[in-house]
This record gives structure tokens, sequence and C-alpha cells, in this order.
């Protein structure tokens, strides 16, 4: 289901009522506050939905086992990051680290996710509306008219280029910056 | 040419212009290089969706699990907190009435409640008065004695009715060497041993030595075949042991 373009929003609750519990208490018991647990929970199923549709989880491991593995990889490069001393691992941690796959390629970057959206978010309001109805909710150009004001389709379509063109040219512009979007959303 | 790789990114192309086109890229890195950051934008589009759907459900679980939480805690401590409560209550109180106890149980308190005057018993088959008897009926306890003093051989009646008039008159130490007297005697044929038992653990209670009363007390307590068995009480026993404990601060 999560495979799908568009988002199954009861998917993505079965994940939040199976899984939160366990997962948030790594972070709690491992130096976290519940809001960093709720934070990394959010990243990893964000990330989780990236890596099924980029086919790079194919079930070797149980989803219980990749997700758990994923928010213990993530919390522990976040408390690195926070100059936390890791001396004390807990005993979850400990218990499951010979049987868990090794995911740390594919742990959350906050950091590097977040200039993806604050990227995103340069763009304006029209730009991102046209832009996210086409390539994130799939929409045709005909409904997308309806939403927002345009003379006619072949306009909105001039805007769509223009406004995809300008994010092109930040990367053309900024080759870092076009690597550091690879390193984001290429779980490799 | 930028919108020429759009439309070929966007799957627009017919089939006979999509395969031109792959041709010219095949052979141009620009347009190779502007067609990944098409790919890249495309993507972080996505992930910027995908941000703000997941943002929205997880805003509503996180709702619905602390609510499922809240609801769970009280189901958790529906029993938990009113048994709490009330052994809390129940300690207060229990707390409280010792704290009453201990402030209010006094030698001379517990020694009123517990005292029983004693009245000359016809039915001890002695029907003819003495001289003792009258004085001590008539409260003339000082007569008593000094009658008792000048007797040469009491009996248990005379050591047990001086014992009484010392009592009377205040004289605990006195009374409780007499009625210990009478104790020494043998239990049969002596019919003041039970009267001697009680009033010796009050002429204790009135000397203030509670330790010595309290296995006097304790006995007249379990012996339910004794005289003065009724007149005690466990709270009888708990008083003595509060003066015990007060005794000792």
């Amino acid at each position: 289901m999560l495979k799908k373009d568009s988002l199954s929003s009861e998917a993505v609750k079965t994940l939040y009522r199976n899984y939160f519990g366990l997962l948030s208490n790594y972070v709690k018991l491992n130096q976290g506050s519940a809001q960093d647990a709720e934070d990394i929970f959010q990243e990893v199923i964000i990330s989780f939905i990236e890596i099924v549709r980029q086919d790079k989880f194919r079930g070797e491991s149980a989803i219980k086992t990749f997700l758990y593995s994923l928010n213990r990889f993530s919390w522990l490069n976040e408390l690195r990051k926070r100059n936390t001393t890791l001396a004390r691992e807990d005993k979850y941690g400990n218990a499951s680290a010979g049987f868990e796959p090794d995911v740390s390629h594919l742990m959350v970057n906050r950091e590097a996710k977040k200039l993806v959206t604050d990227t995103i978010e340069t763009l304006g309001e029209t730009c991102k509306k046209i832009l996210l109805a086409f390539y994130y909710e799939n929409l045709t150009m005909k409904e997308i008219l309806k939403l927002v004001r345009f003379e006619s389709e072949q306009v909105l379509r001039n805007k769509k280029y223009k406004c995809m063109k300008s994010l092109e040219e930040l990367f053309a512009k900024d080759p870092a910056l076009a690597k550091q979007f690879k390193a984001a959303l290429n779980y490799e | 040419m930028s919108n020429k790789i759009l439309k070929y990114f966007d799957g627009l192309m017919s089939g006979e212009e999509r395969l031109a086109f792959e041709k010219q890229l095949a052979e141009n890195p620009d347009m190779q290089q502007e067609l990944d950051h098409f790919k890249l934008a495309r993507m972080g589009l996505q992930h910027y969706g995908l941000r703000a759907d997941i943002s929205a459900i997880h805003e509503e679980m996180m709702r619905s699990l602390k609510a499922e939480n809240a609801v769970l805690q009280p189901r958790k401590n529906r029993f938990v907190l009113p048994l709490f409560k009330i052994a809390a209550a129940i300690s207060v109180v229990f707390l409280a009435a010792v704290l009453f106890k201990f402030v209010t149980v006094t030698p001379d308190k517990l020694y009123s409640r517990q005292f029983v005057a004693y009245t000359v018993d016809t039915e001890r088959g002695n029907t003819s008065e003495t001289e003792m008897e009258i004085n001590y009926q008539a409260g003339a306890y000082a007569k008593v004695i000094e009658r008792f003093m000048q007797v040469k051989n009491p009996g248990a009646k005379e050591r047990f009715l001086a014992g009484q008039a010392y009592l009377a008159l205040k004289k605990a130490p006195k009374a409780a060497a007499l009625f210990n007297e009478l104790l020494r005697q043998p239990d049969k044929g002596n019919p003041f041993h039970d009267d001697a038992e009680y009033y010796l653990g009050l002429s204790y209670l009135a000397a203030q030595k509670f330790p010595e009363a309290l296995p006097l007390f304790e006995k007249i307590y379990r012996d339910e075949a004794h005289v003065y068995h009724g007149q005690v009480s466990l709270q009888t026993l708990m008083d003595i042991k509060i003066l015990i404990l007060k005794n000792k601060f």
C-alpha cells in the first residue's frame, strides 16, 4: 500500500499504532525526550515510505526489525551530532545488535532533509502548489487549472515549466546543493 | 531545449519524438545533467509533499495515541487510586487515633477508669462484720490501718482490707505489698486471690509501675474465669502499654 504513489493514510496509521510505542521507547531509554522520540519516529516513517517506493526494502527483514534498526541508527546519529556521549548503550540495543539488518546507510539525516524542504519553500506559493499537484498528487493539468487562477492550460503549462526550471537552475548554479539533495533522497 | 527536456521528463512525448530525443540526449551531457536536475527537483517535491501528509497524520496519531493513553491511565488507576485513598485515609485515621491516645492517656485517667470500689462481701462466708469492715465501709481508712497494725496474726481479710485502705489513702506501694503478701498464699482457701490480683494491678497503676501492672492485667484478660475478667479489656492493656512507652520519653 505504501508503494503506491498516493499515500494510504490507513497504512501509515497502522505503522504508528504498531510501532510507535516500541520505537519511541528506544529513544526515550537512550537520553531522548518524548519530543525527540516523536520527531525521530516521524522521520523514520517518511524514510521508510521513500525506501519502499524506491524498491530498497524488499522484505528481507520484518518491517518491525527494519523500522527498529532505522530508528536506532537515526537516533544514534542524531545523538552523535548533539555531541552526547554514547558510552551507554541500552539493553535493547545490545540485545538486538547481532540480529538487526545494517541500515546505517539508510539512516535519517534530518539536516539534509531539512535542506530539501527549505529549498522547496523558496519556490513561492503558486509554484509550490502547481508542482506539488503535478509531481506529488499526480493531478492532470486540467485538474490543476481548477486549483489555480490561470487563463488557460497553456499558460499554466508555461508557469509550471518556469517553476521547474527555477529549481533546476538552483542545482545548476550550486552543484553542492544537488549533491546534498541526492544524498538526502537517494537511499543508496 | 529545456522545455523539450521537461516534456520528455513528464512523459509527454510520443513514441517517435521520444526516440529521437533520447538519441540526442545520449550525446549531450549538458542535457543529461539538466534532466538529472529535474529528477532531483521531482524527488524534492515528492519528499516535501510526503512530509506534509505524514506531518498531518503524525499530529492526528499523536493526539489519538495520547488520548488512548489518557483513557488507559485512569482505567489502570480506577481500582488502585481508590484503594490507595482508602488505605491512606485509614492510615491517617489510625495515626490520628494513636496520637490522640498517646496524648490523652494518663495514669490518673486509667486508674479512675479501672477502679472498682470494693464493698464488703457477705457472700464470702462472713456474715458478722468486724470492726475493720465497719470502719472500711464507713470510709475510715486510717482507722482500718490502725486496727490492722494491732492484729497480731492478720488473716487474708484483714490484709486485703488494709490493702484497700492504703490504696484509698493513695499509699499504693504499701497496698501493693499487702496484696503481694496475699497472693503468696495458696489459691485454695484464699477467697481474696482474684481481688488481690486485680487490686495489686491497680496499686501498680497508682504507683506508676506500669511494667509490673501489665502482666497482671494480661493474666486477668486471658482468664475468663477470673472474677475481674470483665473489667479488663484490650483497651486497658493498650493504655498500659502506651503509658510504658510514654514513661520512656
